[in-house]
This record gives C-alpha cells, structure tokens and sequence, in this order.
C-alpha cells in the first residue's frame, strides 16, 4: 500500500538506493536522503503510483519534474542522476543532495548581508533566466524551495514538481496552475476572480509571475528577521495595496535595493523588470555598490532566533524544518518585542520630531526611515561553512510577542471596526491576528490592510486628457466640493477604514457656476480608495484621510477616468482607521502630492 | 472674474485646512491660500448647515498669532447669501501682505446674523497639500 511506502524508516532500500532518512514530505512526494556506494543524494518518490487514486496526479508531476530536470543544465539548479520505480510501483527520482539549508532558515542562521543576499539572488536570476529562455517556468518559488549549500553558499533551485515548459501538458484542473498562495502575483486573482465561472480557464502564466514570486522572496528576507515562522504576514499579492516599501519595515535595507524589490512586486507587471535577465542585470549592478550598508547584516543577530550550536561534520545534519517556534521562545519574548515596537514607533516619529528643516509635503506621502538603528553591527563572514556564530542571551522573538499583544488588544471598543467593513467584499479582509492591533504593531507584523499610505503618483496621460479636454476642470487649479462616502451622511463623521473602497458625491446645494458647469449636483467620483498618514499633522491633528478616485459620472456625460484627490485632517486615528468629516472639497490633480 | 486675482503669475500657493463650527451652523472646507506680489487671499467653500437662517459673508480678517491682525474683503459670486443647506464660494482677499513671511493666521469670516466662521491653522508661504 501506497501508506506504508511513504513512511520508510531508515535502512530500507529502494531500488538500491538505502534511506538515511526523510528530508520533506510534500503532497504530492516525499523526499529522502539516500546513499548508494557511500555517496549521499535526495530521491524523490512519488505518493502514488499511476492509477485511479492519485488525483492529485503525483506520479505524472514526478515524471514531468524529471523530464524539465533532465533538459537543464546551470550550476543552481538541482540536477537530476536517475530514476526508478520502487517495488511498490510508484515512480521516483534521484537529485544531487544538497547539503544545506533553506533560504530562510540560511537567513536566520547566518545574518546575512545584504551583499550577500544579492550575490543569492543573482545567482537565482541568472539560473531564471537560463530556464526561461529555454521556455521553462518554474511556478512555485519559494524560500522553501531553494537550498544554501552548506560547503560554498551556492543556491540551488528545487522542486520543479509544478513547473511548467511550453508543451506540458496542464496538471491541474483549477483555473490556476499550481503553487504556493503568498508568492502568487496579484493579476493572477484578479484572473481568478474575472473567470470565477469559468472553472478550466487556463493562465498563461508569465515571466512577470516569476519575477514577482522572486521579489516576494526578497522581500521576505530583508523584511523579516525569522522567515520561517509561521505566523500571518503582510499580503504581498493584494490587488491594489503594495506592501510597505521594504525599507520602510526594515530602514537597514539600502535604497537603490528596495526600490528594485518594489518594481518586482510592482501590482502592475508591465512594471516589473521585463525578464529575469534583465533583473540578474540590476541585480548585478546593485551587487558592484560598494555602500557601507549593504556589509551590515540587514537584521542584527538579536531579532533573530538563537543559532543552534554548531553543527557536526555529517552530512545528514540538516536542521529541522519550519516548525512553528516553542511557546517558551514566544514567552521569552516580551521584552524583545518592546524594543522591536520601540524602533518601529521612532520609525513614525522620526520625521517630524527631528528638528528636520521645513516639512516638504512630500515627506509626508512617504515615510522617511531614520538612519540605521544604534544595534552594533557585526558583519558574517560570506564563508558559509564557518559555524554560525553564537549571541548568548538575545533570543529575540518579536513576531510571537506581538501576538500576545494581539490578544490584549482586542479587548478594545469596536468602534473603527464596525466601519471596516468596506464596499462590498472588496474591502481587505484582515487576518484575525490583525484585527485590533495597534497601528505600529499591525505594521510590525505587516498586517495586510494596513497598506495605509498613499503612494506618491503621476496621473496617467489618458485621464489627465479627460479631465482637461472633456470635463473641462482646471487640473491642479480649482477644487470641488464632494461628500466622500455616498452610503453615509453629509453630516456624519464616520470611521474611514484604510483600503475602504468608496464613492464620492457632489452634494445639492452648490451655487458656484463654474463647479455647477464642471462638477454639477450629482456628479460622483468612482473607484476611492482611503489611505491614512498616521502622522500629527502640524496644526495638531492626529493624523490625515487620503482618499483618490480614479473615475468621475458627471450626469449625462461618459464615465471618464481622472486623477481626484482627497486629502483632509483625521479628528482621530485608532488601529488602521481615521475618523473625519464626510463632506470636504477635492481637487484634480495631475501628480501627487 | 474671481479667477482674475490668481491666474497671475509669481502666486504662491498654500492648503488652507477645514474648519467646522456646529454650533453656529457653518463649515468650510479644504480650500487654498495665495500670496501674490502685493496680496494675499484666502479660497474656501462655506456651508451653512440646513436648518439655519440664510448667511451672507460681510467681512474677513486674519488674526496672527503674534498678534498681527490683516483687515480682508469678502468676495462672493451672485448675491453672497448662502441659503440654508447650500455652500457658496468665498474668497477673503487682503490688500496688504503679511509682515512675516512664516505668520500662521485665524481667518474670522464675519456674517449677517452675528454669526462668523474661524478658520485656523493659514499660512501664505508654503506648498499645497
Ligand atoms: N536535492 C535535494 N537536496 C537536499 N534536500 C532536498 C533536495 N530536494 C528536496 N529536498 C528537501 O526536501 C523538501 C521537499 O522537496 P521538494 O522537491 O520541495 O518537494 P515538495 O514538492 O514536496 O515540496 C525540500 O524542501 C528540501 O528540504
Ligand atoms: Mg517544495
């Protein structure tokens, strides 16, 4: 029975092949290490074996793995050394056994810098780009899913087992190929969502979804001090809201490199590098920036979990896996926590408590990190068989201690959250560790939702061509006046949730001619989205309700796009939320701020 | 011909924040300031809240807070009374420029009824919003 085989315990022998032990367990194979004449390799077995009861077609995806396997060749790529069937009739494959760790866990074991994360990551662009000209896409890229090896620091891509070349046949029968949901790029729910009914819509997936799940990996180690933990992480993947700029979580990471992570994970992929060698391109130049900040560890040792002691020679002593962390760990935590919110509350004062010179307007659209926090640095060796280095006594766990934060403050009045509840259920959901969070924890854990900062834009020429050639408005030279969300009241002074979607309208009662003309009575403004500066505003105010439409009905006329800003001060600011009249006046803008 | 006085080159232009005094009945919104070569003004919607007597703006001026004071004109279109529920378009326009360049202003508009709306937190030198 297929039962029994997946669970080999060490001795057995496949097909000649002896089971040191399992390395991973997937749904659809599971991986061991195995010996034969002394030399060790990873096989991979499929659950099934070819025949009614494999719905998840585990045996075609082993096949199909080793065939893409057997047409590469790059040195971080796993190579493929044989395969086989195994008594029991289920198909496996043999690999090179790499002896190492998973990206996350080499993040959190050996500090890396972000010169050293790059020289990573432009090894894995250029193995990308190999496979994609060769047609190959790799579909489920993943921190999980590429290897450190131990002995020279070489990344190694794995687990081809959802990857894709241009006459594979599909292996799935769900609108979208397989894959991991975090790394997935965001025009593919909104494909997903297009084709709700069309269950067998297939999506050409693209090297922009590469790029992305790339981007999203990057962004996760330089963001996150313990990647593999298991805990709710910020959506990268929102359709509208980008996370925070990684800079902005994590003010070690260097500028010219945020910015190049936020391009890959860009909402919209015409945006995104145009291929993955163009990416090992700018990859590679950043690498040449001699800056002082990419030789720093990009988190100091003491946000990241003790190492465990250093390990033997044996090469079967990998780490174990993405376990969830040990209660005792999240407990220990406490205090760590508090210096973690610490920096990240200095992260919101900064910029105004500073005697900074006068406030440009734009400081305010866009979080300006202070320098690189006071924790000593200390740079790691890029020697990757160096034991990793020991910091005794700052077993720092921040994530887990929030958490517990998370449980005190839910306990608060419900306010802001009855207003949550957005447009429809086009608002973001948060995931329940979200919901009540203060502000500056939601954005230490990267609560999805709290996207709360507008992005500095340009108006697209087609919509500042509407509003100028067809509504006729003065752009960045009158304003109108609006009630902001048409379901509430003129008079009210509701909770604005951050990611709201809502619908603005002109109010009866204008008497100017010219906004009568231009913007009459029942004119509304589509497509608003709330934003928030949690920031004291200098006449007093706890912070500002940003809001932008991007289409306008003026009655009797074509739904037009356009660039139309809100911008007003919050009477309060409370978690993710602003409270603020319902009624002001907005201005079509060509840029903003 | 409300537009005439900042159509002119060399204007600099600032936000001027909302302001809202419920119990008189009226509000304003966001609206800009601008301070030309020998001027300055104030740009601003005002309702006044369904329920009240009809409003006419008579007069501004701008108080610093250091003191200063600048007497303004009101400049409205059409007749200037704002009927209950309705807004109108305001403009509180001084002939003389504010000594310091950095003053922070209280715009008072002053109306029929004893009624007046203050506006806070105006500036004449700084970008908008
Ligand atoms: N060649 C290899 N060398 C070392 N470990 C490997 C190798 N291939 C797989 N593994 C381990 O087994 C795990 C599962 O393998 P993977 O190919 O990703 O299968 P799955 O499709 O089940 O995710 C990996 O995360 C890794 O830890
Ligand atoms: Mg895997």
């Amino acid at each position: 029975m297929t039962l029994n085989l997946i669970r080999l315990p060490s001795g057995t022998v496949i097909d000649g092949w002896h089971v040191v032990k399992e390395l991973g367990n997937g749904g659809f194979a599971v991986v061991y290490l195995v010996e034969k004449n002394g030399k060790p390799h990873a096989l991979k077995l499929a659950r099934h074996r070819d025949a009614s009861g494999d719905e998840k077609k585990t045996h075609a995806r082993v096949v199909q793995e080793l065939a893409i396997l057997l047409t590469l060749s790059h040195p971080n790529i796993v190579s493929p050394r044989g395969f086989g069937y195994a008594e029991t009739g289920n198909v496996f494959l043999v690999l090179d056994y790499v002896d190492g760790w998973t990206l996350g866990e080499w993040k959190e074991r050996k500090h890396p810098t972000a010169h050293e994360i790059l020289s990573v990551f432009v090894k894995l662009a250029s193995a990308l780009a190999y496979m994609h000209s060769k047609g190959i896409l790799h579909r489920d890229l993943k921190l999980e899913n590429v290897l450190i090896r131990k002995s020279d620091g070489e990344p190694v891509i794995i687990d081809y087992s959802c990857a894709t070349h241009g006459h594979a046949d599909e292996l799935t029968d769900e609108g979208l190929p397989p894959g991991t949901d975090r790394f997935r790029a965001p025009e593919q729910f909104r494909f997903l969502r297009a084709h709700l009914d069309e269950h067998r819509a297939r999506y050409a997936f693209q090297v922009a979804d590469e790029i992305f799940a790339l981007g999203a990996m990057l962004y996760e180690l330089l963001t996150d001090a313990r990647p593999t933990q298991h805990r709710d992480r910020f959506t990268l993947n929102h359709p509208i809201a980008a996370p925070l700029a990684a800079r902005v979580v994590n003010p070690r990471v260097p500028a010219a490199l945020s910015d190049l992570v936020e391009s890959m994970l860009s909402r919209d992929p015409t945006r995104r590098p145009v291929d993955t060698e163009v990416l090992r391109r700018e990859l590679a130049e950043l690498l040449e920036d001699p800056g002082a900040d990419y030789t720093a560890p990009v988190h100091p040792p003491s946000e990241q979990r003790q190492p465990e002691p250093a390990e033997g020679g044996a090469p079967a002593a990998l780490a174990p896996k993405g376990k969830p962390r040990s209660l005792r760990l999240g407990q220990l935590a406490a205090g760590a926590a508090v210096v973690v919110l610490a920096a990240v509350v200095a992260l919101w004062n900064v910029p105004q408590e500073a005697p900074t010179p006068p406030a440009e307007p734009h400081v305010a659209a866009r979080a300006v990190p202070p320098n690189v926090p006071s924790a000593p640095l200390k740079t790691v060796s890029p020697d990757m068989s160096a034991p990793a280095p020991m910091f005794p006594g700052d077993a720092g766990t921040a994530p887990a201690a929030v958490q517990e934060d998370v449980s005190v403050k839910t306990q608060r009045p419900e306010a802001p959250k009855q207003a949550r509840a957005g447009r429809a259920q086009t608002a973001p959901t948060l995931p329940d560790v979200c919901k009540g969070l203060p502000l500056v924890a939601a954005l230490a854990m990267g609560c999805p939702g709290v996207q709360v900062r507008p992005e500095p834009f340009t108006c697209p020429a087609g919509a500042q061509e509407a509003m100028r050639d067809e509504l006729h408005w003065r752009v960045d030279g009158e304003r109108f006046q609006l009630v902001i969300d048409d379901r509430k009241g003129r008079e009210e002074d509701p909770w604005f949730p951050a990611g709201a979607d809502v619908v603005g309208v002109v109010p009866k009662g204008v008497t100017d001619p010219r906004h009568l003309q231009v913007a009459p009575p029942g004119t509304r403004f589509l497509g608003g989205k709330v934003y928030l500066i949690p920031e004291k505003t200098r006449d007093g105010d706890p912070g500002r309700v940003v809001v932008k439409y991007d289409r306008v009905k003026v009655p009797g006329k074509d739904e037009l796009p356009v660039c139309f800003v809100v911008d007003l001060p919050a009477e309060a600011v409370k978690d993710t939320a602003a409270k603020s009249r319902n009624w002001g006046t907005g201005k079509p803008v060509s840029e903003w701020p | 011909m409300l537009l005439g006085y900042v159509d002119e080159k060399g204007v600099r232009r600032g936000a001027v924040r909302p302001a809202k005094d419920d119990a008189l009945g009226l509000e304003s919104g966001q609206g800009s300031s601008y301070r030309g070569a020998t001027w300055a003004l104030v740009d601003v919607v005002i309702v006044n809240s369904a329920g009240q007597q009809p409003w006419t703006p008579r007069e501004a001026i701008f108080r610093g807070k250091r003191g200063a004071t600048l007497p303004a004109r009101v400049v409205t279109v059409g007749n200037g009374e704002i009927a209950p529920g309705a807004s109108l378009r305001v403009l509180a326009v001084a002939d003389t420029l504010p000594a310091s360049v950095g003053e922070v202003f209280a715009l008072e508009v002053r109306g029929s009824g004893g009624r007046s709306l203050v506006i806070p937190g105006v500036r004449f030198t700084e970008g908008d919003q």
